[in-house]
């Protein structure tokens, strides 16, 4: 069976034998490359966002004053927590698998994690669950520290751990597909810079809708972090419409499909990884 | 023969170029090389920033003005421009000079730097006024990107000149403080993260620091950058939250120990020469 090359080996899980072996494979490059890389710059990949992110909360609290609901039932601070904990998470899941990809493709090590018996769907899910890992320890723990601003909230367990699951899902998919287009950071930083970051900030995480002019409405619906921003905050405060809910995660989930099956095109293909 | 003499004379010609008491041709070099090495990646060094600012202001007008909201007399939003405007001016300078002098390090050609003969102060200074220029050029682009949305005026605007010059050069120089000190991108990741961040979001420019407990308004006053801030916006609206002759004096001071501090780090070459 590990004669197989690289491109059968996951068409021939058949016996459950194989299929340990193909999560080992997973494992190993999720486990042993990816969390204990991160695990080891705790400091950058943890305490950094986490960090900012609570300066964020503390900023907000300040500027906003004790006065002032921003929709009933929910203060200003309970409204904009998890919207910042879920941008926060797709924005670390993004980070780390581009961090990933690029140092290894810089660095060269990436010829390593390519000569081992991996396929393309095992290359890219070992290196998206890992950013996918960072990223939700990191909501999990923002979470845990804004209830300092908040107090516990949790509405729906299912629907906040599908949004975060769906968000770093696909931000990390998307991170699969610029880390692997980047040559130097550049196209990395201008990704991350003049899109990732618009998307999280014109989203409504900070204000709702209303507070938009009504033709520049549109722009905020159509962009999948109001989406992701809107279900989770409905998961933790239950604030929000279940009908507009389950057709915005219907085309997140395709969105996901859709992103995979490019990550999985560009590793089969060895795009800017293979000569 | 006469060709013989032609390359004597030649020779002649070139002999060592003599320097001065200050190596201009040199100190320009590196200054422009400081320059160059941001302009070369101007999307990443002057249009993010500017975008990231507009998007803050947006995002911060939206969510918290519009209800009337006023702050030290004037609008929330007016209130807000020149403190993000100040925050990214010296985030830049601060991220050019620590970059440069780190990826140099990092890269081995920091000795392209240290070879030639250029004098402590001449490189300490030709570093440092490229993380100025830096921080000016993002903070007029920023002032005028702004302007196209927001009645800005300036009330006193040599306040304000006088501000930005010693806030860029203040984080100049401690970037450049860190850059010497740091020897891997995780530890200036680090004094970004935990020093820098902190500081300049906690000093003023979201809040009026009167909205501050007792207890922290004595602790912002440590804070330079709640100087820096408070100066600069007294520039534009011609209010101040502290008493800006102390910030005015206290800025220059401080860059003046920095000076000594880095102009002796680059004498002794901690962590620069083997």
């Amino acid at each position: 069976m590990n004669d197989a090359t690289p491109d059968q080996s996951s068409n021939i899980v058949h016996s459950d034998g194989v299929r340990i072996i193909a999560l080992l494979r997973i494992w190993t490059l999720f486990y042993r490359r990816g969390v204990v890389r991160f695990m080891r710059f705790w400091v950058e990949s943890l305490l950094g966002p986490m960090v900012s992110t609570m300066l964020f909360m503390t900023v907000f609290a300040l500027a906003l004053g004790p006065d002032g609901e921003m929709v009933p039932g929910l203060s200003a601070l309970q409204f904009i927590a998890p919207g910042l904990a879920v941008f926060v998470l797709s924005q670390t899941a993004f980070q780390n698998v581009c961090f990933m990809l690029i140092i290894d493709k810089q660095e060269g090590v990436i010829t390593d994690v390519l000569m081992a018996p991996l396929s393309p769907i095992e290359l890219l899910f070992g290196y998206s669950l890992a950013g996918i890992a960072n990223a939700l320890l990191v909501a999990i723990l923002l979470l845990g520290a804004m209830t300092v601003f908040t107090g516990p909230m949790l509405y729906s367990f299912w629907a906040t751990a599908f949004f975060a699951i769906s968000a770093a899902l696909l931000f990390s998919m998307i991170g699969v597909v610029v880390g692997l287009w980047s040559d130097k950071w550049d196209q990395f930083s201008l990704v991350d810079n003049f899109l990732v970051l618009p998307l999280g900030l014109l989203s409504g995480t900070f204000f709702t809708l209303n507070r938009i002019p009504e033709n520049w409405q549109w722009l905020f619906e159509a962009n999948p972090m109001f989406w992701i921003i809107s279900g989770f905050r409905y998961g933790i405060t239950g604030y929000g419409s279940v009908e507009d809910l389950i057709w915005q995660g219907g085309i997140l989930v395709c969105l996901i499909l859709i992103m995979v099956a490019c990550g999985w095109l560009l590793f089969k293909r060895g795009y800017k990884i293979k000569a | 023969m006469c060709r013989m003499a032609l390359i004597d004379q030649k020779l002649t010609q070139i002999a060592p170029r003599t320097i001065g008491r200050v190596n201009t041709l040199g100190l320009w070099t590196l200054y422009s090389r400081e320059v160059k090495r941001f302009l070369n990646v101007f999307t990443q060094t002057l249009m993010a920033p500017v975008i990231t600012t507009l998007l803050f202001l947006a995002v911060f007008a939206l969510a918290l003005g519009g209800l009337g909201r006023t702050v030290g007399g004037v609008d929330y939003i007016t209130f807000l421009a020149p403190g993000l405007m100040m925050m990214t001016m010296t985030q830049n300078s601060f991220a050019n000079t620590s970059s440069s002098i780190l990826i140099a390090k990092v890269q081995g050609n920091i000795v392209d730097i240290l070879m030639p003969p250029l004098a402590p102060w001449e490189m300490a200074l030709g570093i440092a006024a490229g993380g100025i220029t830096r921080g000016l050029m993002v903070g007029l682009t920023v002032f005028f990107s702004m302007m196209l949305f927001l009645p800005i005026s300036l009330a006193h605007p040599l306040s304000a000149l006088w501000f930005a010059i010693n806030a860029c050069m203040m984080l100049a120089l401690l970037g450049m403080l860190g850059g010497i000190w740091a020897q891997k991108y995780d530890h200036i990741a680090a004094v970004t993260n935990f020093i820098i961040t902190p500081l300049s979001f906690l000093s003023g420019t979201f809040y009026s620091i009167d909205r501050l407990p007792d207890a922290w308004v004595a602790v912002a006053h440590f804070n330079p950058f709640f100087y820096m801030i408070d100066g600069f916006r007294y520039g534009f609206i011609g209010h101040a939250d502290g008493n800006i002759m102390v910030g005015a004096i206290l800025l220059p001071v401080v860059n003046l120990v920095l000076w000594f501090v880095t102009h002796r780090l680059i004498t002794t070459g901690y962590r620069l020469k083997a």
